[in-house]
Order: C-alpha cells, then structure tokens, then sequence
C-alpha cells in the first residue's frame, strides 16, 4: 500500500511525505476528520448564514415592508390619501387588525388575529401573497397564514368557527394558505393569523373600518432615530386631526422582525465554528509533534546528507497541505449539501421562502484558507523546532522519548497523593512525559467537557424561567373582558367554579410613558428639568392596575420594590387634577427598561392612560417575559371602579388541569353573555418563550455533540500516540514478567488520568462560561441577563462520560500493543 | 598532494554535572587529499565526536576544522548542511536509511536534496552507484527487508550520491558479521582507490589494514598517528 501513489508522478519529498502519511494512517485520518469536521461546520454555519440573512432580508424587502406603523382607533381611506399627498411618504397602506379567538381541530380556542385588508389585488406595504388554494379571500372564505396552519390544524376546506367580544361570530370556510413574510413566528406566538375580505367582514355583522395604518418612506436612507422623529410628527399630525393614536412602531428597514433571534443563533453558531477550528488545529498540532517526534532521526540523517532547513520543512508542510486538501475535499462538498438541508429545514420555521441557494465566494475562500491555514500554522512550530534542531540532537542522542531528569511541582503534587500501586504511578507519569501534549489533550477535552455543563446548566435555568414564569403567578386563569364589569358580580360568578379557589379583578388597557415630549415640557411647567433632558418619544405599554395587596403577581425583583400598602411613596407630582393619585407608584417590567435605559427608580414618569396624563413614581423594576409591561396599584380605582379582568386561582397545577379549568371559565363566560377578548392560563406565556429556549438548547447540544467528536479524536490521537513511543518499554515491562492485564490497567490509568483532570478544571470553567452564555441569552431574549442555575447531575454524569471517551480511545492502540510479541516490540524503532 | 581535513588545536567539551568534560582535546590533525583514515580506539575515547566535528555535525568548543580549504568550524548550519551533503558523504553504524523510501529512492533523495547531479542524470546515477555496490537488485526493495551488510551498501551508494570528494564512515561495519565487514571495508578501499578520501572510525581491529594511516584517539587526544606505506592495504 506505500505505492499507492504511482513513483513516476512524485519527486523523492512528495514520495517521502506521502508515506509518513500511509504509515501513520490511523492518525492521519483522525486529522483529516477533524480539520473536515471543523471547517465542515464553519462551512455549514458560513453557508447557512449567508443564504438565509440574503434570502430573509429579500424576501421580506420583496414584501415592501412599512417603516413606520400606527395603531389608531379607526380611519378611513381619506386619510390615506391625504398622507400620500406628503413627499416623504412612499407609500402608504391599511387594514383593520381584529383579535378574537378560533377553534382548532382539537376543539380548544386559539388566540386569533384576523386581518382585513383595504385591497387584496393592491398590496402596497406588507405584501400577503397566497401560497395554497384560493386567492384573494372570497366572501365566507378565510384564508390561514401557512405557520398558523400546524397551529390550528385545520386543511383547506374546512369549516372554521371563531368568535370574539366585538361581535365576530360565525363559521368561515378556510380556502386558502398564505404567505405573510413579516409576522411574528405563529408556532412560537402560539396565535393563528388570518385573512378575511371586507365582504365577510359585513357578511359578520362588522362594518368596514381600518385601525392599522401603514407607511413606507421615500428617503430609504433614514437613521432609526429620523424615522421615529418622522412617526412622532405624524402622531401629532394624526392627533390634529382628531384620530386617537394607540402606539406607533418604526421598523429599522431591512430588518427582519426575526433578526434577533436568526442573530443570536447565528452567534452561537460561529462561536463554536471558531471554536471547532481551534481545536482541530490542537488537534494537527500534537499530530505534527508526534509524527516529528518520531521523525527526528530521520531529520537529522537528511541534514546530515545535505537537506536544507527549508527542504526538511516542506517536506513536512506538505504532509500538512495534504491532510487540509483531504480534508476540504471532504468538507467542501458535504458543507453545502448539509448548508442547504438546514437552511431548508430553517426557513419554514422562520417562515420566508428561498428563492437562491448561492454560497459567495468569499466563504468558500475563507473555508479553504482555514482548512490549510490553521493546519499549516498549528504545524509550524513543531516544524520549525525540528527542523532547526541540531543534527547531533536529532541522530545521536535523541531516542524519541523525552528523558526524565527531575519531577515537576506537578508531578510532585499528584504523587503526594500516595498512591500505592506502581503500575499506576508508572501509567500517571507516563501521561505527563509529554507536557505539551498532555496540557493540550486535557484542554481539548476539558473544553468538550465545559461546554457539555454549560449546555445543561443552560436548560436548566431555561426550566428555571419557565418554572418562575409559571409560579410567579398566583392564578390559574386570567380572563380580560371586553367591557368592564361591577367588580362584585364578576368575582362572584367565577368564584362557583369548581377548583376555583379565589378570584381577584384588575384593570388592564394600554398606556403609554411619555419621554419628555418637548411640546409637553413647554405646555407644563411643573416638570422638572431632570426629566426635560429626556426625548420627546411615548413608548406603549400595557398596564395592569391591581387591586390593592394583591398577592395575584409574584414577579422577581430585579431592582427597587414591590408595592407595599403601609408605606405610600411621598413626592410624586401630577399633572392631573385628581389628587388622590399624586402619590401612585408604578412597578415596570425588563423590557420598558430596556426601552427607556435612563429611567431610575423614584424618577418621575408621566404615563398617559385614558387620554389623561398621570405622574407616578417608579419604584421597582420586574423580570416579565412578554410585552412591555407596567404595574398599578389602585391606580385606577376612583377613576374606572368597574374592572376588565379576573385572576382566577385554583390548586390545580399542571397544563391539563389549567387548560380544563380555562374551557369552564370560556363556558361560564358565555353562558352569562360575557364577551371575553382573551383568556390565558399561567402556563400560556412560558409555552411561547419555550420553543425559543428549545432551539437554542438544541443547537447548543448539537453543536457540542461536535466539539466533544473532536475532542475524542483529540483523545485517540494522543493515546495512540503515547502508547505507540513506548512500545519498546512495553516490550521491556512484558519481558520482565508483566501481563496484558497490568499493562491494560497502566493504560487506562492513563486514560482515567487525563479524563479526571479534564472533567476537574472543566466544573470550574464551565461556571464562568455558563454564566456567561445564561447573561447573554437573557439579554438577547428576555432583555435581562438570566440567573444560572446549576444543573448539579451533569456534573456527575460528565465525569463517566470523559473516562468512557478516554478510555474507548485507548482501546484499538492497547490491543494492537498487547497482539506485538516482546520481540518485536524490543526492537521497535 | 592537497590537504584534505586540517584540525587545528580542535576541543570539545561539554558540561557534565559541573565537570567539563573534554571530548576531544586540543586536537591537530592533517589529512591529506585520497588517504584512507581510521580512527581507533575505546568506547568514549571521542573518536566518534572528532568525526563529527570534521562533517560538521556538531561545532567544536574551540579550534578550526578546515575542510577542502573551507573553514567549517564558524560556518551557519543552514549553510553547512549544504556544503556537507556536497562535500561529504555519511555512513552511520545504524545505516540510517529513510525507511518509507525505496533503496533507489533513499539514494535520488539525497540527490534531489543537493541539485549537484542534474535531475535527468539521477535516475541512471542512482542506479549505477548500487550497482557498483552490489545491491541493484534491491533498488526497489524498502531497507526494512534487507539485511545489514546490504543495509550498509545502501548507505554507501548514498553517500556517493552527490559524488563527495570525502567519506566519513562512523562504525560502518559495528554492526555487521565479519565477512560483510571485511566487504564493506573492501568497498572503501576500492573507492579509496578511486581518489576519494576515507575517513573510517571503527572498533575493529582489523580496519587499520585497510587504510594508509591509523589514529588512535584516548581520552580526547591522539595517542598515536601512524601512516604505514601504501600498498600495505590488504585486499
């Protein structure tokens, strides 16, 4: 097999080198697999990447996405037509948003959110474009966004009940699926999107009307700071002319709603690409120095007969070039077929279609670069000190094995532990012979193994949120009325309910924090100049005014306070001539903080709710995955007496129970004429940060199922390695009497060795890293960093886990020494 | 006759727990252009690292080692290395042949290290340099399968390969039964005839026959340098 390669076609050094290569097969596949897996996974990571940020950003630019949305109470098409009339408008569109509710398959009620739009042949801003069936919606026809689909679990043709509190009742058939590039992920939202036309929309009962007005920009080139100026204008302008404007959103164009979290998979992904190519350099650089190790007297026989420093170094380059060309002819080809195949399983997820699977050339350069540069410069140093070393060194003296002279403060530790056996002293010394080796393997392994704890201890604080998503609710059930309701009457009509153990009312509507409007600075003199520092922005809100003491939320604190009756906070000013709420405090959630980074606690906030400006003092700041949230106590109790909602509390606790809980408050509901805009139960809100949460521990999981493949190649090579150099002593110790079994067990000492010390520096690594990982998740998705809780079992489990590897990877080198006769074995070069 | 090798007051030393130890001390020495030279004496004497310092393997400690007129003892090893695969030919006790390398291949390599021999003339070199050794049936054997004495005039031909005016031979036959040895010391004394200077460290006692002057090295210093007349050899 050494002639694999016809003579003719190669010099001396190419025959020279690719026969180190075929004589050390085993590890040279073992390097090649790793620089193929590595840039495999680059490649993967690289291509994916580019064809889903390319496709994403062109099929939702292909959409003609709006800039700046708002939500008002209701228009008409004359106001589009007086907005198009302005020069920076580029386009302008409407549609009327309805939620409400639709039965699914299964029977249970999903949230729905319903659009009419103003002309389906005529899509100007956020284009629909049908996908399945019929187009565009007839009259009694719904057509189902495609991700919503799975959602309800209806097919074309069904018969689609859905209703809500304004009056949408009635059966619609489902005629069609489309395509609608720039909503929210409907799986994860857990909410079925719909489209009906104006025609059904009266057929129902509801007369024509539009809430949602949408707005392209003819300057493409806007800052997201000119285009808020921009919608700020437009709310006082829409103000102005008598429309009552709920929110406004700007949208950064270009930027695909889905960007955050595409990007913070995208940056896991490219971390442990990174990562899988610094350790498959390690990898080819404890190669080389094993190769050269037991190439040194050869080294010096081709300088002693007149090879160059630079011909004894390409000879070995080369062996390097080959490893990384193997490698890329692997990696290359199956890089784009798995890029491909994930990008196809992606997009349906991320729900925008693909119209080029195109690589840019660039990757394909970078992937090459690295598949032969990071083995090429990995492999230098081993080169260069060979090949630089003294012919006298490498011919005379050198004996392939590095000689011991004195112990180590390392060795000198481990020894103190007294161990009695000598086989396992001789197996604990043997491993730290070669140091750079042994640190380099140990680190390999050590990071698999960091990264394997980092990834449960991840799940677990993501269980962790979830579990304290669910239990910071002291209610089973939350019901929000479309009208308000006599507060009594409707704590005593859920109350009966079986497995109801206490009810409570709130009041909810959208609000809005002012941020310092500079009209509103001139307009009021009472605001203080720290606040007249602000900008001139509302951010929208939801706000939730709970009754005094409540003990329905148990939100964590993450700075300041919850509200305490006993201690009214003093200070606080308004601008509303109701003097009761002059002292009112207002808890926020994560996320207002995250829109308003400057706000302090005891700052003032001036908040509109109804129309009306109130001050309040802020005094804590919660963790709440959702919306942007506010929190009142008794705020609104003189103003709005009637609530709009009900918590409802049971002892029941899992899923199915608060799942049957909601279908008898649903019936109750209707049975006494109560119009319900939605009902949720205490799980509801973590189901939808859960399939995000899954992702990203999946691929996390996945990813390190990858660096832990490397690093048991890492492991192989290095037993193997390790135990082929002391194959004479191995002869030596089976010629003075030991048997297979001793020398297995001074092996897989060796192997126990390494897997402990890894797995030892691994628990203390991996807390920084998962804390790290846990801050960043929480800041890309929950916008605050997530506590870590520690998984305590895959600290245990890792453990065998790291023997099992080391030790498998001793296997195949063990019995091929154990099957050498002491003979050979004695004479072994 | 031109000098070939010319020591001057040649030492090597080296450090040994606090204790320098000399290797070779304060060594003079001239070898002349054709002689056939064998260095003799025990294991230790320092014999070997004389060799060594002559090809330049390793550097003297001080003193000058002039060879074909080209002072080797200062010179960078990327540049001796150069010099010396085209000035000298090596031969190890151990025959130090590449063993992935066929026995043709072991000898086009150094060869192809050295440019001296243009590429297209390699090929039929190769070949005759083993034929002249005896071994051209081998040529595309790999060394594993042959014996030592074969082994060895692999390691000739490869020494010759780059037609080097000096060969240097570190205990060529100390590995070899007594009839391959007296083979190979015949092999010298034929290229010897040929013109080139031999150079042959050796613990046989019998090698002194072969060549024209005998040095016996002890204790780093030559305790004795007797040329003997030629025709004295014993084919």
């Amino acid at each position: 097999m050494l002639n694999i390669v016809p003579n003719r076609l190669l010099n001396r050094m190419w025959i020279k080198t690719w026969r180190d290569l075929w004589q050390s097969k085993g590890r040279s596949a073992l390097v090649v697999s790793s620089i193929a897996l590595s840039t495999f996974t680059l490649g993967v990571i690289l291509n994916s990447y580019a064809i889903l940020s390319r496709e994403m950003t062109r099929d939702y630019l292909r959409s003609n996405p709006t800039a700046i949305s708002f939500n008002l109470e209701r228009f008409d098409k004359s106001l589009l037509q007086e907005l198009k009339a302005n020069n920076w408008v580029g386009e302008v569109g409407a549609r009327l948003l309805i939620s409400g509710e639709i039965k699914t398959a299964t029977g249970d009620w999903k949230r729905l959110l319903l659009f009419v739009l103003n002309d389906y042949k005529d899509i100007k801003l956020d284009k629909v474009k049908s996908d399945l069936g019929s187009w565009p919606p007839q009259k009694g026809q719904i057509l189902i966004e495609r991700q919503a689909v799975s959602v309800i679990g209806a097919k074309i043709g069904d018969s689609l009940q859905l209703k809500n509190s304004s009056g949408l009742s009635g059966k619609l058939t489902m005629e069609g699926v489309v395509h609608d590039v720039g909503l929210p992920q409907a799986e994860w939202e857990n909410v079925v999107y719909g489209y009906i036309s104006q025609e059904t929309l009266n057929s129902i009962g509801i007369e024509n009307y539009f809430n949602e007005l949408k707005i392209s920009l003819n300057d493409q080139q806007l800052t997201v700071d000119e285009m808020t100026s921009q919608a700020v204008n437009t709310k006082r302008w829409l103000q102005d002319k008598g429309y009552s404007v709920k929110r406004y959103k700007v949208a950064p164009l270009g930027e695909h709603p889905h960007a955050n979290i595409t990007g913070g998979m995208f940056m896991i992904q490219k971390v442990f690409a990174v990562l899988c190519c610094l350790l498959s350099a390690v990898l080819v650089f404890n190669l080389m120095s094993a190769m050269l190790s037991k190439q040194l007297r050869q080294i010096g026989v081709m300088k002693a007969i007149g090879a160059s420093n630079g011909q004894i170094s390409w000879i070995y380059y080369r062996g390097v070039l080959v490893l990384g060309l193997l490698g890329l002819l692997i990696s290359l080809p199956s890089a784009y077929f798995v890029g491909n195949k994930y990008v196809d399983n992606l997009t349906p997820m991320m729900n925008f279609d693909i119209t080029s699977y195109r690589v840019p050339f660039w990757i394909i350069a970078l992937q090459i670069l690295l598949g032969i540069g990071i083995p090429m410069l990995s492999a230098y140093l081993p080169i260069k000190k060979a090949s630089q070393m003294k012919i006298r060194e490498t011919l005379l003296e050198y004996n392939g094995n590095k000689q011991l002279s004195e112990q180590s403060w390392f060795e000198r530790l481990i020894f103190s532990l007294n161990f009695k056996s000598h086989p396992v002293r001789l197996a604990i010394r043997n491993s730290l012979r070669q140091k750079g080796r042994f640190v380099l393997t140990t680190g390999v392994l050590m990071i698999a193994a960091s990264l394997l704890m980092a990834s449960f201890n991840i799940a677990s604080t993501m269980k962790e949120v979830l579990n304290v998503e669910r239990h910071v609710k002291n209610w089973a059930v939350e019901i929000k009325l479309n009208q308000t309701m006599q507060d009594d009457k409707l704590n005593r009509l859920f109350t009966e309910l079986v497995d109801v153990t206490q009810t409570e009312s709130f009041n909810r509507t959208s609000a809005a924090i002012i941020e310092n409007d500079p009209d509103e600075v001139e307009d009021n003199k009472n605001i203080s100049s720290e606040r007249s520092e602000l900008k001139a922005h509302k951010v929208s809100v939801n706000l939730t005014d709970l009754k005094k003491n409540s003990t329905m939320l148990n939100l964590p604190l993450i700075e300041g306070n919850w509200f305490d009756a006993n201690s009214p906070v003093a200070g606080a000013q308004s601008t509303d001539s109701d003097n009761s709420l002059m002292t009112s405090p207002v808890v926020v959630s994560q996320l207002v903080m995250d829109h308003l980074p400057y706000l302090k606690l005891g700052m003032l906030l001036d908040i509109e709710i109804f129309g009306q400006i109130k001050t309040l003092r802020l005094i804590g700041v919660v963790q709440n995955i959702g919306p942007a949230s506010i929190y009142t106590s008794g705020l609104l109790n003189s103003s709005h007496p009637e609530p709009n909602g009900l918590f409802i509390s049971s002892d029941k606790q899992s899923r199915a129970e608060l799942n049957q809980l909601k279908k008898l408050v649903v019936k109750r509901a209707e049975e006494n004429n109560i119009k319900l805009s939605y009902t949720s139960t205490a799980w509801d809100g973590a189901q939808v940060v859960e399939g995000h949460f899954q992702i990203i521990f999946s691929l996390m999981l996945l990813l390190t199922v990858i660096i832990i493949f490397i690093a048991s190649n890492g492991i192989i090579l290095t037993m193997t390695t390790n135990i082929i150099e002391r194959t004479r002593e191995n002869g030596v110790l089976k010629a003075i009497g030991a048997p297979n079994k001793e020398l297995a067990k001074m092996i897989f000492s060796e192997a126990f060795f390494i897997a402990f010390l890894a797995w030892l520096v691994a628990c203390v690594v991996t807390l920084p890293l998962s804390y790290g990982i846990a801050y960043w998740l929480g800041e890309l998705m929950i916008k605050t960093p997530l506590g870590l809780i520690l998984d305590p079992m895959i600290f245990i489990i890792s453990l065998p886990v790291m023997i099992l590897i080391t030790s498998l990877a001793s296997v195949i080198p063990m019995a091929t020494m154990m099957k050498l006769p002491v003979r050979e074995a004695l004479v072994y070069e | 006759m031109n000098n070939s090798i010319s020591l001057t007051a040649l030492s090597k030393s080296y450090q040994i727990n606090k204790t320098l130890f000399y290797a070779v001390d304060a060594i003079d020495l001239t070898i002349k252009q054709g002689d056939f030279v064998s260095i003799i004496g025990k294991s230790g004497s320092g014999k070997s690292t004389l060799l060594n310092l002559m090809s330049g393997i390793d550097q003297p400690t001080s003193g000058q080692v002039v060879v074909n007129n080209v002072d080797i003892s200062h010179m960078k090893a990327g540049l001796l290395d150069a010099w010396r695969g085209k000035n000298i030919g090596l031969v190890f006790q151990f025959f130090q042949l590449i063993p992935t390398l066929t026995v043709l291949e072991n000898i086009l390599l150094a060869m192809d290290f050295c440019k001296v021999i243009p590429a297209k003339d390699r090929m039929s070199r190769a070949r005759a340099l083993l034929d002249k050794v005896g071994i051209i049936d081998k040529a595309d054997q790999f060394p594993s399968i042959l014996s030592g004495g074969e082994k060895q005039r692999v390691a000739i031909a490869r020494a010759l390969a780059n037609d080097p005016p000096i060969i240097l031979a570190d205990e060529p036959t100390g590995n070899l039964d007594s009839v391959t040895a007296r083979a190979i010391f015949d092999l010298f004394t034929e290229l010897n005839s040929q013109g080139k200077t031999i150079i042959l460290v050796s613990h046989d006692s019998d090698c002194h026959r072969y060549s024209n002057q005998t040095i016996d090295i002890r204790d780093g210093k030559i305790r004795s340098n007797i040329k003997s007349a030629e025709g004295q050899h014993c084919a």
